[in-house]
């Protein structure tokens, strides 16, 4: 039996601390999916932990032959759907900085002052363009990139068929792929340094360089 | 010209590599089609963006916080939980309290008894006492003897299910010991 079943099976039982062990081991997953999705620090903090307190209470509906971390993952992606439904969160406009996003990206480990700056860029950037997709696309979208689940995974966590899913993955890429173009055109008119309009490249060299 | 089809190929050689023939198409028509070549490299472009993007990692004493919370609100469940158990345990002990209460009081003022209640309520005692005067003696000494007061056995009688529903709701909340 591994530690995650342990610790399951003893959280279920009103077990805190084990299911305290159960946070520890997903905090990360589970804010990065409630921050691509929200794309505010503060509010993805306390979306994560609301996402682990319906957890907690709904240990008892979990099927123990499914994964716990896509399980996981649907209570917290559903959450932030319902969270951005009901708030009707206003996204901040496309010129606009994400200072949040700044900070964030700030708290990597050990990163060179220009990477900061990059990645802070690349950051702010992937949130903009996250934004201009449906919620149901961007959990796609954020399950695929981030967590690497297959299109059978992601139906799960998401809800409809595998079809669909495939579907939602191909609007959504063409719609990143637009906003992609959109922002070169932009920024081409507006006579932006030409190195600020090919982020990923940039990031290969610094990746390379390492 | 429809280009649906060639956007679909893009973006499924993305997940894996297109059959030769659908490879083929779709160079030949990115060979000839600039928006549709600008829209492949957008595309590329954005896959290796959020490929290469790294997952925000949780705040520093995010699992703590999170722990906290989780402690403060299953204290304020077990509080709810407890005032409830707490009032039930009340009635149920009122209940239980009765009974001496109404012996005290029988003491001094006449209750109906249960076979005064008996002979008024039910007329077939009479028929079972026709039919058979030793068990019916047998029966009314021992109505008189365990049922003297009828409150007493209605208080006695709603103590059980109250006793119950405390204990349910203790073993509810009560931590469970989980071997491994």
């Amino acid at each position: 039996m591994s530690d995650e079943t342990i610790w399951i099976k003893r959280a279920r039982a009103g077990d805190q601390e084990a299911f305290a062990r159960l946070i520890e081991t997903y905090q990360t997953p589970i804010y990065n999916l409630t921050y691509r999705m929200l794309g505010d620090a503060a509010e993805a903090d306390d979306a994560a932990q609301e996402a682990f307190l319906r957890a907690y209470t709904r240990l008892s509906t979990y099927d123990s032959r499914r994964s716990f971390k896509t399980w996981l993952f649907s209570i917290a992606s559903h959450y932030c759907i319902d969270l951005l439904r009901r708030r009707r969160l206003t996204w901040l406009s496309l010129d606009e900085p994400l200072p949040s996003i700044y900070v964030a990206a700030l708290a990597e480990p050990n990163p060179g002052p220009e990477e900061q700056t990059v990645r802070g860029e690349q950051t702010a950037l992937i949130q903009r363009h996250l934004a201009r997709l449906s919620l149901e696309d961007r959990a796609a979208i954020v399950m695929r990139y981030w967590y690497d689940l297959s299109y059978e995974e992601i139906a799960e966590v998401c809800g409809g068929t595998v079809s669909a899913i495939k579907s939602r993955l191909h609007r959504a890429r063409l719609a990143l792929a637009e906003a992609l173009v959109d922002e070169r055109r932009d920024a081409s008119r507006r006579d932006v340094p030409s190195e600020r309009l090919h982020p990923p490249e940039r990031l290969y060299r610094m990746e390379a360089m390492r | 010209m429809n280009h649906a089809p060639f956007h679909e190929m893009m973006t499924a050689a993305l997940d894996a590599p297109l059959p030769p023939a659908d490879r083929a198409a779709l160079d030949a028509h990115l060979a000839e089609c600039d928006d549709c070549r600008e829209l492949c490299e957008a595309l590329n472009a954005s896959d290796t963006l959020l490929t290469l993007a790294p997952a925000i990692p949780a705040p520093v004493g995010f699992a703590e916080r999170a722990s906290a919370r989780l402690a403060g609100r299953a204290s304020l469940a077990r509080m709810i939980g407890g005032g409830m158990m707490l009032a039930v345990g009340t009635v149920a002990v009122a209940a239980l309290t009765i009974n001496p209460l109404a012996g005290a009081y029988g003491a001094f003022f006449r209750l109906p008894t249960f076979l005064t209640l008996a002979r008024a309520l039910l007329p077939f005692l009479d028929v079972c006492r026709a039919v058979g005067g030793g068990g019916w003696l047998a029966l009314t000494a021992l109505l008189d003897w365990s049922a003297q007061q009828p409150i007493v056995s209605a208080g006695l009688l709603a103590t059980l299910p109250l006793v119950g529903l405390w204990a349910y709701w203790f073993n509810k909340l009560s931590p469970k010991v989980v071997t491994t």
